[in-house]
């Protein structure tokens, strides 16, 4: 049987490296991608920002701000420009979480925001859609249409943290390696101190 | 038929009139007006150039997007398949673009080709995965949403959303 993704926000999808469940009054970073995600008549966010595959099935990526700081967003942005050299801006939406969990007309959980820490990469979180099975691709646009509605304005990289907010990774780091070290008698987690290497 | 070849810069406007026909041309964006009279030569007409060909123009940009979306994308995204595309430009071919705005074309990061309709009071979010149909979803306010999957791409936009769209 294929299970469906992980859409737990009590339970991480990646406890060995998880610094923590994401809290409501969180702020999740994600990237917007000029001119791929941005149209380029009116500079709005276009719904191609958003995959339908990525609100059911992948996970929007996104990065939480408490765990991540300007440095490692830079890094991140200069192996994507490196993947991908068309790309002529990068932009971060600040999203806070608790205002797109919830669909503020009808009160229902549209969005879960979960904890996807990746070995290395502690900030790690993805949004999905909070209903379950093969939704059609019409109800998908719909989710996609609500969570983009919600969404602030995209701003510059240098606009997200604050004089005092440099650590964050080390931050995230520290705890991940709390947790992997408490989990060392798996013998296979020993394979994340390979990638941490790297 | 009269052939009514219309010079201006930088290209040419084909009109097929006939002999009683009055025909004009009033587009969403003034000015944009064309007035024909019963022997088919031009009384006036003030054509902005971005507004020439709005086919041609959609045509261009999914061109464009086909070139830029075939090589490097970003690690785990679909290159979308190459029928999207030429689905995309046969619903290209049923829209009817003196009556609607034309729409923003993107590539999402799972292979879709979306076409996007934003303004204050509606959206339309309508997309091509290559399999020959495509779907969408239309909120207007005020009415009541609407859904469509899997719609064989030769029906064309269907009326609900050119309703939708023409409303401005």
């Amino acid at each position: 049987m294929l299970l469906g993704p992980h859409r737990s926000e009590t339970k991480s999808a990646a406890p060995r490296y998880s610094p923590g469940l994401v809290q409501r009054d969180e702020i999740i970073l994600r990237t917007v991608l000029d001119p791929d995600h941005v149209d380029p008549k009116n500079g709005n966010l276009s719904f191609a920002a958003v995959s339908l595959d990525d609100i059911q099935y992948r996970g929007w990526s996104v990065d939480r701000k408490k765990y991540t700081s300007l440095r490692r967003l830079r890094l991140y942005h200069q192996e994507k420009k490196r993947n991908k050299p068309g790309i002529k801006r990068f932009y971060v939406l600040p999203v806070r979480v608790s205002d797109i969990r919830f669909n503020p007309e009808t009160g229902d959980q549209d969005f879960v925001v979960i904890d996807d820490a990746l070995c290395g990469k502690p900030c790690h979180a993805a949004v999905l859609s909070s209903a379950t099975g093969n939704q059609p691709k019409s109800k998908l646009k719909q989710f996609r249409g609500e969570l983009l509605k919600r969404l602030p304005q995209y701003v510059g990289t240098l606009q997200i943290f604050e004089s005092g907010e440099k650590y964050g990774y080390l931050l995230g780091m520290a705890k991940q390696s709390a947790v992997f070290l408490g989990s060392l008698r798996h013998l296979r987690t020993w394979r994340c101190l390979f990638f941490f290497g790297r | 038929m009269t052939n009514t070849r219309i010079p201006f810069n930088p290209g040419f406007l084909f009109l097929d009139a006939g002999p009683a026909v009055v025909r004009t041309f009033v587009p969403e964006k003034a000015p944009f007006f064309m007035i024909v009279d019963q022997n088919a030569s031009i009384v006036s007409y003030t054509i902005p150039a971005a507004d020439i060909n709005p086919t041609k123009d959609l045509f261009d940009r999914l061109k464009d997007l086909k070139t830029k979306y075939s090589t490097a994308w970003l690690p785990g995204s679909l290159i979308p398949k190459e029928s999207a595309f030429e689905d995309a430009k046969n619903f290209v071919r049923t829209l009817p673009l003196t009556q609607i705005v034309n729409p923003s074309i993107h590539v999402a990061a799972d292979g879709e080709v979306t076409f996007e309709w934003k303004q204050e009071n509606f959206q339309i979010d309508l997309g091509f995965y290559g399999d020959n149909t495509f779907s969408y979803y239309a909120r207007k306010k005020g009415q009541e949403p609407l859904f469509g999957d899997d719609i064989p791409v030769e029906r064309g936009i269907p009326k609900e959303l050119v309703d939708v769209a023409s409303a401005i």
